[in-house]
């Protein structure tokens, strides 16, 4: 069971770090960040049914067209709200959270779609265990992404305007940092890493316009358990996550039903014990 | 001079007017109009416009010999899966399009607002779909209503006799945990208990789960004959690709969400599941080959679900009845549709008999099939199984 929950939290902390970029540096909350996951996925899927590139092999493509389509989101919609109050923020995103999934069922039709890797049920020994081979790669390539993330945001210069925008957007401006194109630069970023998770899950599941959802609160109790806005402990609140549900499903009696409200109770106990996140 | 004219401008006022009312007699007689509810648009919008291409199918024969002598016209309304919009969809085709009959239907919730309407303004519905048994109750009264689905204790039934069929003796559930599964772990129990069959171990999951391996660990210590998954589209190819990886290999894997993914026949992991269903394109009825040839030729693709031939049948029989009927009155159609007897592309007889609560029940049984080398192969009941159950099946 700790493998089970330490490999479906890669995939957990990959769905999630863009969504606490968006959050930490723009102060946004994306509720169509789920959204993108879903567009990425479909990516991944058509590639793969079209042209037969596997989904792993379709990451710079994927992840560079849906850093396009998040960046062209932002132009259009979401920069005109920076200013606006909350509500209409999340309104806004909710709106385009609607928007892109009854595209999706326009565009593709509701159905689910699979794309059929040769080693989608492939299954590798490790030492006595045995565990799937697509949730390891899904494993190591979530990793790989989201410690890049945290060495871009900690080591570059880019990274260290992002942070410093994060921290206090006038004092950037002031310091010259042009905090438009940093804002464009992390949406863009956030939604590309949520299209790379869709691509991910190509690798294991079926492709549907509905996928996103599930994904999108996931990563808001994830991003709560971190705290609002630390990137950095989004590896650790996803382990958290993924350990919780995986204990509850195998050890709890009727637990697949339960584990789902796990992030819930999860979300409502750091809320109320400790509200800045369990990492911060 | 002026009289003259008034008087002519009059006398063809008249002629017009004549000319208009006698216009149904002058020329071609009145359509015979069906109003169709069904979800062209939604999650379910897939299985609506299979369903509208059944009727096209079935339109383009009826009207080569029209029923009395007048062509049927479809008006066709999305519900879009949407109660309200649904009933609303039956209150304009009453009172604007003045239908003569009503057909189509998918969901349970649509279909029970359609029918809340329906009782106030008795018609004859023809009704596709809706398996939840709140729906037959609702209606347990109204002789001109005609349910082609089966109900879900129907599907219930059929399930566990299959599974009687392959010689298993013991069961491992793992039930979605909305309204679908929860009225399946009730029939289940009933179901396989009076099959023999002893449900060994109950899991519940939520639709869409990425990672079903605790599930299936567990599903593996029960150690049960068969594994029922009671799911959606989005589980199977968890269930099908997971079993392998934690090496869950019971005799069977059965499933029987409302439809299969696109592409599913093309995955490995998924050689050897069964599943349930009204109809397959694989069905080796005649009747049933006929129709997936004419639906190839007529819109260049492959039907697969089996809301396509559901539809077909439902427009052809309800033509028939009107033939039969000789006219559109409810009474004399009403006992027209009760004796109908047709053998068509399902591949079933299908007759109107009582069922537990409604007047006239139609399809009672489920077909079993299992995925074999990409293709849906029906394995029970005997009379239409175009192959044999792998059994016990490997999933190693």
């Amino acid at each position: 069971m700790l493998i089970f929950g330490v490999l479906r939290s890669g995939l957990y902390s990959l769905a999630s770090v863009g969504l606490a970029l968006s959050v930490g540096v723009i102060g946004i909350v994306n509720f169509a960040h789920g959204e993108f996951l879903m567009l990425g996925a479909y990516m991944g899927y058509w590639l793969f049914a079209s042209y037969g590139v596997d989904p792993l092999a379709a990451i710079p493509l994927g992840a560079a067209g849906i850093f396009l389509i998040g960046s062209l989101t932002y132009r259009s919609a979401i920069q005109r709200v920076l200013r606006a109050p909350e509500l209409n923020q999340m309104l806004l995103t909710f709106g385009i959270s609607i928007f892109l999934q009854n595209l999706a069922i326009i565009l593709w039709t509701g159905d689910p779609r699979v794309a059929t890797v040769s080693y989608k049920a492939t299954a590798v020994s490790l030492g006595p265990f045995t565990v799937g081979l697509p949730q390891l790669l899904v494993f190591a390539v979530a990793m790989t992404l989201t410690l890049s993330l945290y060495a871009v945001l900690g080591r570059t210069r880019i990274g260290k305007a992002m942070r410093a925008v994060a921290q206090n957007r006038l004092g950037a401006s002031l310091l010259g940092i042009e905090v438009d194109r940093v804002y464009l630069l992390a949406f863009g970023l956030s939604t590309a890493l949520a299209g790379t998770a869709g691509l991910m899950i190509t690798l294991q599941l079926s492709v549907s316009p509905f996928i996103g959802l599930l994904y999108t609160l996931k990563a808001f109790a994830i991003i709560v358990i971190a705290g609002l806005g630390n990137i950095n402990g989004v590896i650790y609140a996803s382990l958290v996550l993924g350990l919780s549900e995986a204990f509850v499903e195998f050890y709890v009696p009727q637990g697949g039903g339960w584990a789902e409200g796990v992030f819930f109770l999860l979300i409502l106990l750091v809320l109320l014990v400790r509200p800045q996140g369990l990492f911060k | 001079m002026k009289l003259l004219r008034a008087i002519t401008v009059l006398l063809a006022l008249v002629a017009l007017v004549m000319a208009a009312g006698y216009q149904p007699v002058l020329g071609q007689a009145a359509t015979i109009k069906v109003g169709v509810i069904i979800p062209l648009t939604g999650p379910v919008g897939v299985s609506g416009q299979a369903m509208q291409k059944g009727y096209t199918l079935a339109l383009d024969e009826i009207n080569q010999n029209p029923p009395l002598g007048r062509k049927v016209e479809l008006v066709i309304e999305d519900d879009r899966g949407d109660p309200p919009t649904a009933a609303a969809a039956f209150l304009k085709l009453v009172n604007r399009d003045r239908i003569d009959i009503l057909v189509g239907g998918l969901q349970s919730a649509t279909s029970i607002a359609v029918g809340a309407q329906v009782l106030q303004r008795p018609i004859l519905m023809a009704w596709t779909g809706a398996a939840f048994p709140g729906f037959e109750t609702m209606l347990k009264d109204a002789d001109w209503f005609f349910h082609y689905h089966p109900w879900q204790y129907n599907n219930a039934d059929s399930t566990w006799r299959f599974i009687r069929s392959t010689g298993a003796k013991t069961a491992t559930l793992a039930v979605e945990d909305g309204p679908f599964g929860s009225s399946a772990i009730v029939e289940s129990g009933a179901f396989a208990r009076n099959h023999g069959i002893t449900i060994t171990s109950t899991e519940t999951f939520k639709t869409g789960s990425p990672d079903l391996t605790p599930l299936l660990t567990k599903a593996k210590g029960a150690n049960a004959d068969v594994f029922v998954l009671v799911g959606f589209d989005q589980d199977v190819v968890p269930v099908a690709t997971q079993a392998r990886q934690v090496g869950f290999s019971p005799k069977l894997i059965l499933a029987a969400p409302p439809s299969w993914p696109v592409g599913f026949e093309k995955l490995a992991a998924g050689n050897n599941m069964a599943g349930m269903a009204l109809w397959t394109a694989e069905n080796g009825h005649p009747a049933s080959r006929t129709f997936v040839r004419r639906y190839r030729e007529r819109f260049n693709e492959e039907p697969t679900s089996y809301w396509a031939p559901l539809a077909y049948t439902n427009l052809i029989t309800v033509a028939d009845a009107i033939r039969r009927a000789g006219s559109l009155d409810l009474a004399a159609l009403t006992r027209a549709m009760k004796a109908t007897d047709y053998e068509g592309p399902i591949g079933m007889r299908l007759t109107f008999k009582r069922s537990i609560q409604g007047q006239n029940q139609g399809f009672t049984r489920l077909i079993a099939f299992q995925w074999q080398n990409g293709k849906q192969v029906v394995v029970w009941p005997q009379e239409v199984a175009g192959g044999r159950l792998v059994y016990p099946a490997l999933y190693r």
